[in-house]
Parts: C-alpha cells; sequence; structure tokens
C-alpha cells in the first residue's frame, strides 16, 4: 500500500479523532476509497477500536430517489440506532462522479434532508472528521492529473499539525478580540460585518481534514454590502457558479448567479437564517496552492475567505450571543489574491492572500 | 441493465423480503456487485422502503484482523443497534478474493466469530435472505469463465419458485413422516441420525437465493457414524479439503483432513455445540448442475446432501425438543451422485442422486 494512504489514516485516527480502546467507529466511503478504508482499518484495530462501514452509493441512491415518494421518506431508524451507539464518525470523500444526483428532484432531495436531520444532529454529537480520498474523478474535477492530484492531496493532508496551528493562532489572536471585520476585493466585493462577543477557532484539523482555516460567526444583524463568489460550488449535485449577494441589516436583499440561480434561491428560501451569515472562515493552509473544486480543500487555502449562509458555528457564539439558525449551511468562497484585503478594526491583517505576519506582506 | 439483474432485485423484494412502505432494510454487499445495489435500491424506493448499507469490507476486516489484540476483540455495538432496528436484511456476496482471510490464525478467527454472534442472531431475527452476485473472482473459484458463470447463477435464481417448492415438497413430506435417516455414499460414509418431530423445511429461495434445499435439524445425541466431505470446505479464507468426522452419541469424536486438518480442528473447539450436527440438508435445485465450491449454491445441488457441524436454525427444532447452540454453522458437502443412498426409516428415497419420485429412481442399482 501506498505509504501516504497509511500517513493520512494516522492523522485521522489518532490527531483528527484520539481513537481509543473500545470507541465504537462508523467509516463512509466510497467505494473508489477502498484503500484508505483498508488503512483505517489496521489503524483502528491497532487502537482496539470497532469499525463499521457502509460504502457510500451515488448511483444506487439516485435509482432509490427517483423511485420513492417525496412522502414516503422518514428518518432511517437502523442508521439512527448504530449513531447512538458511536464515538467516532469518519466520511470520506472522493466518489466516482459528483454528478451523480444531479437529476434527482429538489423536493426529494430536501424531503431526504428533512428525514436525515434528526441522525445529523446525533453525528455532530460524535467525533466526527470529513476528509476526502484522491481518486481519478476528484482529479478530473480540479484538472489535474491523479499522480498530481494525489500529490497535492497528501501534501494538505500529512503535515506537521502542532506547527500549522501555531502559524494559524495567529490569525486567531488579530480575530478573537476584533470588534469589526471588513473583506474587500476587486469591485465587486466589500463587505463588513461585526464580530464583537465571538470566539474565534483554530481549525487544526478536529473536524476536516485536511484543516487549516481560521473561522468566526459573524453578528446576524451586522453584515452589510455586497458579495461576489468567484467559485463555484457543489449543491445537491448541481454547480452553481457566479454568486452574488447584498446584504442589509444582515439579510439577504438581493442575489443572482451565473449558474443555477433557481438552486440558490431554493436554498435562501428554506428557512429564516438561510437568508444571513453564520460562518466567517480564512484559509491558511499553504499547502493548498490551487483551487479544485472541492469546498473541503478549498476553502482552506490560503489566498481565500468564505462565507456560509444558514447555520452558525455553536463553538463560536457564547450563550448571551444570538445564533443564527438554520437547517443549511452554505459555504462559499472569494477568491482573495488580487486586488483584495481584509481589515479587522480598521487594520489591513492580509493584502493579495499575504498575512500581515508572513513575509512579502505590503501594509 | 442487464434484465437478469433486475429479475434478481425483483425477487429479493418481493419474493424474498416483501418489502413495504417504511420498512427498515439493511444491505451487506461488496463493491463489485454494485449494479445489483442500484437495481435492489431501485426497487426499495418504488415500494418506499429504507435502505442503508452495512458492509463487511473483505481487505479492510483482513487488516484490521491482523492489527487487533484479541483480547480488545468485543461486540460492536453499534453494527449490534443497526441490525436490531432492521426489518428486513439483504445480503449479497461478491467474492473478489475468496481467499482474502487465507493465513490468519484460526483461533484469532474464532474470537472474532464469538464477539460476531450477536450480531448473526440479530440478522437472523430480521427478514433476511442471503445470495449472490456473479463476480469474477467467483467465477475464477468455479473455474468458469465469468459470462458462462452469470449464466449459471442467474439460471439457479431466476426460476419458478412455486413450481420448485412442489418439486422439494415431495421429500419434505417423506421426511416429515420419518424418523431415522440413513445417509451411505461409498464406503466411507454411513452415518444415521434421528429427526425426531422436528419440522422440516422447504427452502423456496425466501431466506437463500438460490433456494433449493429440503432440510431440519437431526435430534442432537441421535448421530451416529462416520462421513467423509469429498468438497472442500472455506473456512476462514483456507480450503480444509478431505474432511472426515466420525460422530458417536452425537458428537464428533474423531476427526481429520488430507489439508487444513488444523482449521477443522480449531472450528470443532469454538464451543461444544460445535461438535455436534445442527443442520440436515438435502439439495433439490436441478438447475445447479455442477459444483462451483461456492456453499451457497453447491449445497442446493440435486445430488448432494449436506451436513452443518454448530448451530441449528430455531424454526428447524420442535418444541421440547434440544437446539443445538454454536457460535459456528459449517455446512459440509456429501456427494451423492455415485454409489450412494438416502434411506428413511430403512426405505431407499434417492439412490445416486435420483430421488424416489423422479424418473430414473428404478434404473438405479
Amino acid at each position: 500500500m501506498d505509504e501516504r494512504v497509511r500517513q493520512h489514516a494516522e492523522v485521522l485516527v489518532d490527531h483528527c479523532a484520539d481513537v481509543q480502546r473500545g470507541d465504537m467507529v462508523q467509516i463512509t466511503a466510497s467505494k473508489h476509497a477502498e484503500d484508505l478504508v483498508v488503512a483505517l482499518y489496521e489503524a483502528l484495530g491497532e487502537r482496539g477500536a470497532r469499525p463499521s462501514l457502509s460504502w457510500s452509493l451515488p448511483a444506487a441512491s439516485r435509482a432509490y430517489a427517483r423511485a420513492m415518494d417525496a412522502e414516503d421518506y422518514t428518518t432511517k431508524a437502523h442508521e439512527l440506532a448504530a449513531m447512538e451507539e458511536t464515538d467516532v464518525v469518519f466520511l470520506v470523500g472522493g466518489g466516482p462522479n459528483p454528478f451523480e444526483t444531479s437529476d434527482v428532484p429538489p423536493e426529494k432531495a430536501q424531503a431526504g434532508s428533512r428525514a436525515h436531520q434528526p441522525i445529523l444532529e446525533e453525528r455532530l454529537g460524535t467525533q466526527w472528521v470529513i476528509t476526502t480520498h484522491p481518486t481519478a474523478a476528484g482529479a478530473q474535477q480540479a484538472e489535474m492529473a491523479t499522480p498530481a492530484y494525489e500529490e497535492f492531496v497528501y501534501n494538505a493532508v500529512n503535515k506537521d499539525w502542532g506547527e500549522q496551528s501555531a502559524f494559524q493562532a495567529q490569525m486567531v489572536e488579530l480575530l478573537d478580540p476584533a470588534d469589526e471585520v471588513r473583506v474587500v476585493s476587486g469591485d465587486t466585493t466589500d463587505l463588513t460585518m461585526r464580530v464583537d462577543g465571538m470566539r474565534a477557532i483554530n481549525d487544526d484539523g478536529d473536524h476536516n481534514m485536511p484543516a487549516g482555516e481560521v473561522f468566526t460567526s459573524p453578528v446576524p444583524d451586522s453584515v452589510e454590502g455586497e458579495v461576489y463568489f468567484d467559485k463555484p460550488l457543489m449543491r445537491q449535485g448541481n454547480e452553481i457558479e457566479g454568486v452574488s449577494l447584498t446584504f442589509e441589516d444582515g439579510e439577504v436583499v438581493d442575489h443572482a448567479a451565473e449558474k443555477n440561480e433557481d438552486v440558490l434561491a431554493s436554498i435562501l428560501d428554506t428557512d429564516d437564517g438561510a437568508r444571513r451569515l453564520g460562518e466567517l472562515g480564512i484559509g491558511m493552509n499553504r499547502a493548498i496552492d490551487r483551487f479544485t473544486y472541492n469546498m473541503l480543500f478549498d476553502e482552506k487555502m490560503g489566498d481565500t475567505v468564505h462565507l456560509a449562509v444558514g447555520a452558525a458555528i455553536d463553538e463560536c457564539v457564547p450563550e448571551d450571543s444570538e445564533f443564527n439558525d438554520s437547517a443549511v449551511h452554505m459555504d462559499m468562497i472569494v477568491d482573495m489574491s488580487e486586488d483584495s484585503y481584509i481589515e479587522v478594526d480598521g487594520d489591513v491583517v492580509q493584502r493579495n492572500g499575504t498575512f500581515k505576519f508572513e513575509d512579502g506582506f505590503e501594509a | 441493465m442487464d434484465p437478469r439483474i433486475e429479475s434478481h432485485a425483483e425477487l429479493l423484494v418481493d419474493h424474498c423480503t416483501d418489502i413495504g412502505p417504511g420498512d427498515m432494510v439493511g444491505v451487506n454487499a461488496p463493491a463489485v456487485a454494485e449494479p445489483l445495489e442500484v437495481a435492489l435500491y431501485e426497487k426499495i424506493g418504488a415500494r418506499g422502503g429504507i435502505p442503508v448499507g452495512l458492509s463487511l469490507p473483505a481487505r479492510a476486516t483482513r487488516a484490521f484482523a491482523e492489527a487487533i489484540d484479541a483480547d480488545d476483540l468485543e461486540t460492536s455495538a453499534h453494527a449490534l443497534a443497526f441490525l436490531e432496528a432492521c426489518d428486513v436484511f439483504i445480503g449479497i456476496r461478491g467474492g473478489e478474493n475468496v481467499a482474502e482471510m487465507s493465513g490468519m490464525d484460526p483461533e484469532d478467527m474464532q474470537a472474532f466469530a464469538k464477539v460476531n454472534e450477536p450480531l448473526q442472531d440479530a440478522q437472523m431475527n430480521t427478514d433476511w435472505v442471503g445470495t449472490q452476485y456473479p463476480a469474477p473472482g467467483r467465477a475464477q473459484k468455479a473455474e468458469m469463465g465469468t459470462d458462462d458463470y452469470q449464466d449459471f447463477v442467474w439460471n439457479a435464481i431466476d426460476k419458478d419458485w412455486a413450481e420448485q417448492r412442489e418439486f422439494q415438497a415431495q421429500m419434505a413430506e417423506l421426511l416429515d413422516a420419518g424418523d431415522e435417516v440413513r445417509i451411505v455414499a461409498g464406503d466411507e460414509t454411513d452415518l444415521r441420525m434421528r429427526t425426531g418431530d422436528n419440522p422440516v423445511k422447504n427452502d423456496d429461495g425466501r431466506t437463500n437465493l438460490p433456494g433449493g434445499e429440503v432440510f431440519t435439524a437431526p435430534i442432537p445425541d441421535s448421530v451416529e457414524g462416520t462421513v467423509c466431505f469429498d468438497k472442500p470446505v472455506l473456512s476462514q479464507g483456507r480450503e480444509v479439503r478431505g474432511a472426515s468426522l466420525e460422530l458417536e452419541d452425537g458428537e464428533v469424536v474423531a476427526h481429520d483432513a488430507d489439508q487444513h486438518a488444523d482449521v477443522l480442528a480449531a472450528a470443532l473447539d469454538t464451543d461444544d455445540g460445535a461438535r455436534r450436527v445442527g443442520e440436515l440438508g438435502i439439495g433439490m435445485n436441478r438447475d445447479i448442475d455442477r459444483f462451483t465450491y461456492n456453499m451457497l449454491f453447491d449445497e442446493k445441488m440435486g445430488d448432494t446432501i449436506h451436513l452443518a457441524l454448530g448451530r441449528a436454525y430455531e424454526d428447524t427444532v420442535a418444541e421440547g425438543n434440544e437446539q443445538n447452540r454454536s457460535a459456528i454453522h459449517k455446512d459440509m458437502i456429501v456427494d451423492m451422485s455415485e454409489d450412494s443412498y438416502i434411506e428413511v426409516d430403512g426405505e431407499p428415497v434417492q439412490r445416486n442422486g435420483t430421488f424416489v419420485f423422479e424418473d430414473g429412481f428404478e434404473d438405479e442399482p
């Protein structure tokens, strides 16, 4: 087996989840990720944990959803029962075709998510980790050769996380005590938001691998301005491109997209919280040096910030602050590599992708 | 999609399990069986069932088994909770490499079997079915081309099960009315057992697809004699060849094998019940016309009987009779095609593979 696959499994089991003897561990993975599943089982065996596996089956899920009546969707009692007994969950992305479910009617996808809600809530109570195994399909999405894509993924994942955590801590120190953040990019993005009272979190791999961002939740009513998201995002097997949003008093008052605008609209209409921002994230993983059209990686890229409409993040919002509640959490990316800056309380902390604590920063 | 895959999936949701709206369905399938899974999920969706996959990946399980300390083994609480919440469980075998577990320590494998016993019990409390997807690995095992093997598998599966049931009922009636069964094959096998009033099951493809056997449980203490199993028994990724057993008062008192005798010995040492016979089965599916070294098929072949060491199925044991309990259920096959007969209460019911109610029975010596 490729030694990098073993290292990936070690990072997941040791660093991310800190799996203990007797832990009940669930893995969901594509059959294309079998090598990583084998390496995970081996690492879990060494720690005396108990794994179980559910292959992700996009083609079967599509066939099922198309045959199923929307009103027949009900919570999967057997999956819920298993989740209630589970300590650790690994969700491994990297399927054969990210567009497999693109022709499932949206009302069925929504019925499916609603029925899944209790399982999602239970899963969020476990030590859960999302990661990706490099496959040919992932390489194609990234417009890269497969070996080059593998190298890219493992560079982002198999790194010294202690060192990365220390690097990111510098940004946390700037953001955590801050009152106001402003994100400016080209002529299309100029957004301000308040973050006072909110906690800034150092993502060094508890739930995402690769990790590599610093994130917080904005004060819901405080978001003002407009933002253009340069990079496409995948939603329910559909690619939404060229999204622009205008915020007033924290709420989306105008929206457009160059592709699949109807999908964007239906997401914003999910509930009240879906029209407000739940997260501001700043990418800081320098091993991620290009867009690969996979949110797990793109949002960690050093030259990006991302904003999520929908649910805020629990650990960022203190009890006495307003928490933006929603059934959705949709991350969208702004490319900050050119003609862009981030201001914290009026001070520029990043210009054209370079942080103030990095070499080459121009104040 | 191959229409035979559609038919296979339809049998699984209709004939075998009869899935209805809201049924919680567990599906265990290997990567290679994805075409059947796609057809199956579509048909489950059309019936309003709720499917979730739970897989036992062979390569990964091998790596896990090598890495874990046997003392750390415990029953998987999450898998158990899952199975307990299932109404229906569909197990699909593929077999990319049937030897994936070869080389493992037999004692460790027995420890595995023990911690997995509650999972087996939970699965058997559902409306469950086990079936086969014709994967290249299994074709190789059968020494057949993959297309040829596909024909073989789907011929055995895609048939008129009501007609098959009537055919088998003839044997079930003979066995049900009888008490003592004697099985003789060549010089090596001469075994007697009583089946008393234990129920005789007519397997028409509901829990095994293909089905095609009539089976019951012997009274545990009644099994006497010697038996030689002609066909290899796959155990823990190894082929035990030429296994022979001698039974007294229902218990194995001597055993041997031409190859992997240690694997056989470890299986017999699992627990007390592993040394006793839990099942007598008589194969009756005439579309299975050759050995393919796959128990699901071989044991249904018209010219075989099989005995299982270990666990007796609950529904084959009459109330008040003893049920043999064990963590294992190890089926082993006797080839009955030549120089062989089955007697029930002294009357021959099969000679050289031909049943008393089939043409040609009188011609057999």
